[in-house]
Protein backbone atom coordinates (compact mmCIF):
# COMPACT_ATOMS: atom_id res chain seq x y z
CA UNK A 1 0.00 0.00 0.00
CA UNK A 2 1.06 3.83 -1.00
CA UNK A 3 0.22 6.84 -0.07
CA UNK A 4 -2.00 9.23 -2.13
CA UNK A 5 0.45 12.40 -1.96
CA UNK A 6 1.52 11.08 -5.65
CA UNK A 7 -2.02 10.37 -6.43
CA UNK A 8 -3.41 7.56 -8.35
CA UNK A 9 -1.24 6.50 -11.47
CA UNK A 10 -3.58 6.39 -14.88
CA UNK A 11 -3.05 2.24 -14.70
CA UNK A 12 -4.45 2.32 -11.05
CA UNK A 13 -7.55 4.79 -11.70
CA UNK A 14 -8.13 1.75 -14.88
CA UNK A 15 -8.28 -1.04 -12.10
CA UNK A 16 -10.05 1.41 -9.95
CA UNK A 17 -13.34 1.82 -12.30
CA UNK A 18 -12.85 -1.19 -13.94
CA UNK A 19 -13.56 -3.19 -10.76
CA UNK A 20 -16.16 -0.87 -9.16
CA UNK A 21 -17.94 -1.58 -12.45
CA UNK A 22 -17.40 -5.04 -11.76
CA UNK A 23 -18.99 -4.47 -8.05
CA UNK A 24 -21.83 -3.35 -9.72
CA UNK A 25 -22.61 -6.42 -11.73
CA UNK A 26 -21.80 -8.27 -8.59
CA UNK A 27 -24.04 -6.62 -6.58
CA UNK A 28 -27.05 -7.56 -9.28
CA UNK A 29 -26.34 -11.01 -9.62
CA UNK A 30 -26.37 -11.24 -5.76
CA UNK A 31 -30.22 -9.94 -5.94
CA UNK A 32 -31.19 -11.82 -8.71
CA UNK A 33 -29.36 -15.27 -7.22
CA UNK A 34 -28.35 -14.68 -4.06
CA UNK A 35 -28.45 -19.01 -2.62
CA UNK A 36 -25.06 -18.57 -5.10
CA UNK A 37 -23.44 -16.94 -2.79
CA UNK A 38 -24.20 -18.96 0.12
CA UNK A 39 -20.75 -20.17 -0.16
CA UNK A 40 -19.06 -16.97 0.78
CA UNK A 41 -18.68 -16.41 3.92
CA UNK A 42 -19.37 -13.50 6.48
CA UNK A 43 -17.58 -10.49 6.36
CA UNK A 44 -15.56 -11.49 2.97
CA UNK A 45 -12.79 -9.50 1.46
CA UNK A 46 -13.17 -10.56 -2.31
CA UNK A 47 -11.11 -9.84 -5.37
CA UNK A 48 -13.33 -9.85 -8.28
CA UNK A 49 -12.47 -11.23 -11.80
CA UNK A 50 -13.87 -10.27 -14.94
CA UNK A 51 -15.64 -13.68 -16.17
CA UNK A 52 -14.11 -15.60 -18.92
CA UNK A 53 -16.48 -14.71 -21.55
CA UNK A 54 -15.67 -11.16 -21.68
CA UNK A 55 -12.14 -11.39 -20.51
CA UNK A 56 -10.14 -8.75 -19.33
CA UNK A 57 -6.15 -10.25 -18.73
CA UNK A 58 -4.71 -6.84 -17.96
CA UNK A 59 -7.25 -6.62 -15.03
CA UNK A 60 -7.14 -10.47 -14.73
CA UNK A 61 -3.53 -10.46 -13.51
CA UNK A 62 -3.38 -6.64 -11.59
CA UNK A 63 -6.40 -8.38 -9.35
CA UNK A 64 -4.45 -11.50 -8.94
CA UNK A 65 -1.41 -9.28 -7.90
CA UNK A 66 -3.79 -7.62 -5.34
CA UNK A 67 -4.99 -10.73 -3.71
CA UNK A 68 -1.23 -12.35 -3.59
CA UNK A 69 -0.81 -8.68 -1.91
CA UNK A 70 -3.55 -9.37 0.56
CA UNK A 71 -2.27 -12.85 1.59
CA UNK A 72 1.29 -11.63 1.92
CA UNK A 73 -0.54 -9.58 4.58
CA UNK A 74 -1.97 -13.14 6.10
CA UNK A 75 -5.05 -11.84 5.19
CA UNK A 76 -7.36 -14.26 3.09
CA UNK A 77 -9.11 -12.91 -0.15
CA UNK A 78 -11.40 -14.70 -1.91
CA UNK A 79 -11.59 -14.41 -5.74
CA UNK A 80 -14.65 -14.34 -7.18
CA UNK A 81 -15.30 -13.99 -11.00
CA UNK A 82 -18.83 -11.84 -12.10
CA UNK A 83 -20.80 -12.37 -15.15
CA UNK A 84 -20.15 -16.17 -15.15
CA UNK A 85 -22.23 -18.31 -17.18
CA UNK A 86 -24.11 -20.78 -15.41
CA UNK A 87 -21.37 -23.89 -16.38
CA UNK A 88 -20.48 -27.42 -15.82
CA UNK A 89 -18.05 -27.31 -12.63
CA UNK A 90 -14.64 -26.15 -12.76
CA UNK A 91 -13.34 -29.64 -14.13
CA UNK A 92 -11.21 -26.99 -16.91
CA UNK A 93 -8.95 -26.65 -14.21
CA UNK A 94 -8.31 -30.17 -13.49
CA UNK A 95 -4.68 -31.38 -14.23
CA UNK A 96 -3.50 -34.16 -12.29
CA UNK A 97 -5.87 -36.23 -9.94
CA UNK A 98 -4.50 -37.50 -6.56
CA UNK A 99 -5.53 -40.94 -5.74
CA UNK A 100 -5.45 -42.71 -2.87
CA UNK A 101 -5.81 -46.49 -3.10
CA UNK A 102 -7.12 -46.04 -6.86
CA UNK A 103 -9.92 -43.65 -5.63
CA UNK A 104 -9.97 -40.03 -5.45
CA UNK A 105 -8.34 -38.31 -2.37
CA UNK A 106 -11.26 -36.85 -0.75
CA UNK A 107 -11.11 -35.91 3.56
CA UNK A 108 -14.46 -34.48 4.80
CA UNK A 109 -13.90 -32.46 8.13
CA UNK A 110 -17.59 -32.72 10.31
CA UNK A 111 -16.78 -29.81 12.24
CA UNK A 112 -16.13 -27.44 9.56
CA UNK A 113 -18.33 -29.14 7.40
CA UNK A 114 -16.10 -29.24 4.43
CA UNK A 115 -15.49 -31.61 2.09
CA UNK A 116 -12.12 -31.67 0.29
CA UNK A 117 -11.19 -33.41 -3.15
CA UNK A 118 -7.55 -32.91 -4.09
CA UNK A 119 -5.70 -32.79 -7.54
CA UNK A 120 -2.23 -31.82 -6.29
CA UNK A 121 -0.41 -32.00 -3.55
CA UNK A 122 1.41 -29.30 -2.58
CA UNK A 123 2.63 -27.60 0.20
CA UNK A 124 3.20 -24.34 -2.05
CA UNK A 125 1.12 -21.24 -0.57
CA UNK A 126 -2.50 -21.22 -2.68
CA UNK A 127 -5.53 -19.23 -2.75
CA UNK A 128 -9.48 -19.62 -3.59
CA UNK A 129 -11.20 -19.37 -6.57
CA UNK A 130 -15.31 -19.47 -6.40
CA UNK A 131 -16.54 -20.08 -9.42
CA UNK A 132 -19.27 -22.36 -8.66
CA UNK A 133 -22.73 -22.15 -6.73
CA UNK A 134 -21.05 -25.06 -4.25
CA UNK A 135 -17.93 -25.20 -5.25
CA UNK A 136 -14.79 -23.97 -4.32
CA UNK A 137 -11.39 -24.33 -5.99
CA UNK A 138 -8.21 -24.07 -4.34
CA UNK A 139 -5.46 -22.69 -7.15
CA UNK A 140 -1.94 -22.43 -6.99
CA UNK A 141 -0.89 -19.03 -6.34
CA UNK A 142 1.93 -19.18 -8.82
CA UNK A 143 0.68 -21.51 -11.34
CA UNK A 144 -2.69 -20.73 -11.23
CA UNK A 145 -3.63 -24.82 -11.04
CA UNK A 146 -6.00 -26.09 -9.38
CA UNK A 147 -4.71 -28.50 -6.75
CA UNK A 148 -8.00 -29.27 -4.89
CA UNK A 149 -12.01 -28.69 -4.95
CA UNK A 150 -13.70 -27.83 -1.53
CA UNK A 151 -17.04 -27.83 -0.62
CA UNK A 152 -18.19 -26.07 2.39
CA UNK A 153 -21.94 -26.68 3.51
CA UNK A 154 -21.11 -30.02 2.63
CA UNK A 155 -23.50 -32.43 4.74
CA UNK A 156 -25.78 -29.06 5.46
CA UNK A 157 -26.80 -27.62 1.91
CA UNK A 158 -24.97 -30.15 -0.85
CA UNK A 159 -24.98 -33.90 0.58
CA UNK A 160 -29.02 -33.50 0.44
CA UNK A 161 -29.14 -32.74 -3.18
CA UNK A 162 -27.15 -35.29 -4.42
CA UNK A 163 -26.41 -39.20 -3.00
CA UNK A 164 -24.07 -40.18 -5.65
CA UNK A 165 -22.00 -36.95 -3.99
CA UNK A 166 -22.53 -38.09 -0.60
CA UNK A 167 -21.00 -41.41 -1.38
CA UNK A 168 -17.90 -39.81 -1.44
CA UNK A 169 -17.67 -39.81 2.03
CA UNK A 170 -17.99 -43.78 2.27
CA UNK A 171 -15.50 -44.72 0.30
CA UNK A 172 -12.78 -46.78 2.13
CA UNK A 173 -10.29 -43.44 0.61
CA UNK A 174 -11.91 -40.80 2.30
CA UNK A 175 -10.55 -39.55 5.29
CA UNK A 176 -13.13 -38.82 7.49
CA UNK A 177 -12.59 -36.40 10.59
CA UNK A 178 -15.14 -35.58 13.46
CA UNK A 179 -17.52 -38.36 12.49
CA UNK A 180 -17.44 -41.89 11.84
CA UNK A 181 -18.55 -44.33 9.01
CA UNK A 182 -21.53 -45.86 11.37
CA UNK A 183 -22.40 -42.34 11.41
CA UNK A 184 -22.36 -41.56 7.84
CA UNK A 185 -24.02 -44.57 6.71
CA UNK A 186 -27.18 -43.96 8.51
CA UNK A 187 -27.27 -40.20 7.41
CA UNK A 188 -27.16 -41.59 3.79
CA UNK A 189 -29.79 -43.73 4.53
CA UNK A 190 -32.36 -41.12 6.66
CA UNK A 191 -31.11 -38.90 3.58
CA UNK A 192 -32.27 -41.81 0.97
CA UNK A 193 -35.63 -41.94 3.36
CA UNK A 194 -35.06 -46.02 3.82
CA UNK A 195 -33.47 -46.78 0.20
CA UNK A 196 -30.37 -48.12 1.68
CA UNK A 197 -28.68 -48.66 -1.59
CA UNK A 198 -25.35 -49.87 -0.97
CA UNK A 199 -22.35 -47.20 -1.37
CA UNK A 200 -20.98 -47.21 -4.75
CA UNK A 201 -17.31 -48.78 -4.41
CA UNK A 202 -15.72 -46.34 -6.84
CA UNK A 203 -16.49 -42.48 -7.63
CA UNK A 204 -14.21 -41.64 -9.92
CA UNK A 205 -12.94 -37.66 -10.41
CA UNK A 206 -14.89 -37.65 -13.67
CA UNK A 207 -18.52 -39.00 -11.72
CA UNK A 208 -17.53 -36.65 -9.45
CA UNK A 209 -17.26 -33.57 -11.36
CA UNK A 210 -20.36 -34.85 -13.76
CA UNK A 211 -22.32 -34.63 -10.22
CA UNK A 212 -21.03 -31.06 -9.46
CA UNK A 213 -22.15 -30.06 -12.80
CA UNK A 214 -25.75 -31.44 -12.30
CA UNK A 215 -25.94 -29.48 -9.25
CA UNK A 216 -24.94 -26.39 -10.94
CA UNK A 217 -27.53 -26.68 -13.71
CA UNK B 1 -43.93 -18.86 -5.36
CA UNK B 2 -41.48 -17.24 -2.43
CA UNK B 3 -43.43 -17.04 0.93
CA UNK B 4 -44.77 -13.81 2.45
CA UNK B 5 -43.62 -13.31 5.41
CA UNK B 6 -44.38 -9.79 7.09
CA UNK B 7 -41.19 -7.83 9.24
CA UNK B 8 -41.07 -9.12 12.90
CA UNK B 9 -42.97 -7.47 15.29
CA UNK B 10 -44.18 -9.54 18.57
CA UNK B 11 -44.24 -13.48 18.70
CA UNK B 12 -41.47 -15.80 19.03
CA UNK B 13 -42.92 -18.01 16.07
CA UNK B 14 -42.68 -14.63 14.03
CA UNK B 15 -39.25 -14.25 15.12
CA UNK B 16 -38.19 -18.02 14.01
CA UNK B 17 -39.62 -17.90 10.99
CA UNK B 18 -37.99 -14.45 9.69
CA UNK B 19 -34.57 -15.23 10.98
CA UNK B 20 -34.64 -18.10 8.34
CA UNK B 21 -35.39 -16.09 5.66
CA UNK B 22 -33.40 -13.03 7.04
CA UNK B 23 -29.70 -12.49 6.00
CA UNK B 24 -27.28 -9.86 6.50
CA UNK B 25 -24.32 -9.69 3.98
CA UNK B 26 -20.89 -7.96 4.48
CA UNK B 27 -18.21 -7.62 1.51
CA UNK B 28 -15.34 -5.51 1.45
CA UNK B 29 -14.47 -5.05 -2.83
CA UNK B 30 -10.41 -4.58 -2.88
CA UNK B 31 -10.10 -2.26 -6.03
CA UNK B 32 -6.85 -1.24 -6.39
CA UNK B 33 -2.90 -2.31 -5.11
CA UNK B 34 -3.28 0.94 -2.65
CA UNK B 35 -5.90 -1.16 -0.64
CA UNK B 36 -8.89 1.18 -1.76
CA UNK B 37 -11.77 -0.45 -1.13
CA UNK B 38 -15.79 -1.10 -1.19
CA UNK B 39 -17.49 -1.93 1.55
CA UNK B 40 -21.02 -3.49 1.26
CA UNK B 41 -23.39 -4.37 4.06
CA UNK B 42 -26.99 -5.22 3.45
CA UNK B 43 -29.48 -7.06 4.79
CA UNK B 44 -32.24 -9.38 2.67
CA UNK B 45 -35.48 -10.51 3.77
CA UNK B 46 -37.48 -12.73 1.53
CA UNK B 47 -34.98 -12.02 -1.36
CA UNK B 48 -35.66 -8.02 -0.58
CA UNK B 49 -33.05 -5.65 0.52
CA UNK B 50 -34.20 -4.32 4.03
CA UNK B 51 -31.35 -1.83 4.72
CA UNK B 52 -27.88 -0.98 2.89
CA UNK B 53 -24.46 0.51 3.66
CA UNK B 54 -22.31 1.11 0.91
CA UNK B 55 -19.25 3.22 1.75
CA UNK B 56 -16.21 3.89 -0.75
CA UNK B 57 -13.16 4.34 1.01
CA UNK B 58 -9.45 5.41 0.07
CA UNK B 59 -6.20 3.76 2.05
CA UNK B 60 -4.56 7.30 2.78
CA UNK B 61 -1.87 7.72 5.18
CA UNK B 62 -2.06 4.36 6.30
CA UNK B 63 -5.69 4.85 7.14
CA UNK B 64 -9.19 3.83 5.71
CA UNK B 65 -10.84 6.85 5.01
CA UNK B 66 -14.45 7.00 3.95
CA UNK B 67 -15.03 9.10 1.17
CA UNK B 68 -18.55 8.66 -0.18
CA UNK B 69 -21.35 6.38 1.52
CA UNK B 70 -24.95 5.59 0.88
CA UNK B 71 -27.40 3.84 2.69
CA UNK B 72 -31.14 3.09 3.27
CA UNK B 73 -31.14 5.14 6.06
CA UNK B 74 -34.37 6.05 8.56
CA UNK B 75 -36.50 7.90 5.58
CA UNK B 76 -35.23 6.73 2.43
CA UNK B 77 -32.04 5.89 0.64
CA UNK B 78 -29.61 8.64 0.68
CA UNK B 79 -26.16 9.51 -0.38
CA UNK B 80 -23.22 11.46 1.58
CA UNK B 81 -20.03 13.29 0.26
CA UNK B 82 -17.77 12.64 2.91
CA UNK B 83 -14.65 14.71 4.51
CA UNK B 84 -12.02 14.25 6.37
CA UNK B 85 -13.84 14.28 9.77
CA UNK B 86 -16.48 12.03 8.37
CA UNK B 87 -18.90 14.88 8.32
CA UNK B 88 -21.33 15.34 4.99
CA UNK B 89 -20.43 18.04 2.84
CA UNK B 90 -22.83 16.87 0.45
CA UNK B 91 -26.38 14.97 0.81
CA UNK B 92 -28.14 13.58 -2.00
CA UNK B 93 -31.16 11.66 -1.63
CA UNK B 94 -32.51 8.99 -3.73
CA UNK B 95 -36.51 9.30 -5.71
CA UNK B 96 -39.35 8.99 -3.47
CA UNK B 97 -40.31 5.35 -4.00
CA UNK B 98 -37.35 3.84 -5.33
CA UNK B 99 -36.90 0.67 -3.90
CA UNK B 100 -33.91 -0.50 -1.53
CA UNK B 101 -32.94 -2.96 -4.16
CA UNK B 102 -32.92 -0.31 -6.51
CA UNK B 103 -31.44 2.35 -4.63
CA UNK B 104 -28.14 0.00 -3.50
CA UNK B 105 -27.39 -1.03 -7.05
CA UNK B 106 -27.80 2.77 -7.81
CA UNK B 107 -25.32 3.71 -5.24
CA UNK B 108 -22.84 1.28 -6.30
CA UNK B 109 -23.55 2.80 -10.32
CA UNK B 110 -22.77 6.25 -8.71
CA UNK B 111 -19.82 5.34 -7.18
CA UNK B 112 -18.17 3.88 -10.34
CA UNK B 113 -19.45 6.91 -12.52
CA UNK B 114 -18.17 9.33 -9.69
CA UNK B 115 -15.76 8.16 -7.57
CA UNK B 116 -12.88 10.20 -9.50
CA UNK B 117 -14.44 13.55 -8.46
CA UNK B 118 -15.51 11.69 -5.02
CA UNK B 119 -11.95 10.98 -4.52
CA UNK B 120 -10.22 14.38 -5.95
CA UNK B 121 -12.76 16.81 -3.69
CA UNK B 122 -11.87 14.97 -0.63
CA UNK B 123 -7.93 15.65 -1.52
CA UNK B 124 -8.60 18.88 -2.18
CA UNK B 125 -10.14 18.89 1.23
CA UNK B 126 -7.56 17.67 3.14
CA UNK B 127 -6.65 19.82 6.22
Amino acid sequence: MTDYTSGLSAAERAQTSKNLRLASQFIREFLAAPERFDVLPENATIVLLPSDVDPDTELTLANMEVAKQIERQGKKAILWAVGMPERPGPQVLVRFPVFREGQPAASYDRQKDLLTIEFSQTDRPTMVVQHHPYVTVIVDRETHLAVALAIPNFLTVVAPKSLPLFDVLLLPSTERVGITLNELVSLRNNLAHGDDRPAREQMTVPEILTELARLAA
Amino acid sequence: MPIQVPICTVGSLCRRVCRLIRRERDFTNLLNARGDVLRIRFTTEDGNVIDYMVQYEAFIDGEYRPIVRSDSGHERPHLDVLDWNGKTTEKRWTAEGTTNNQALTDAIGDIEANWERYLDGFLRRRP
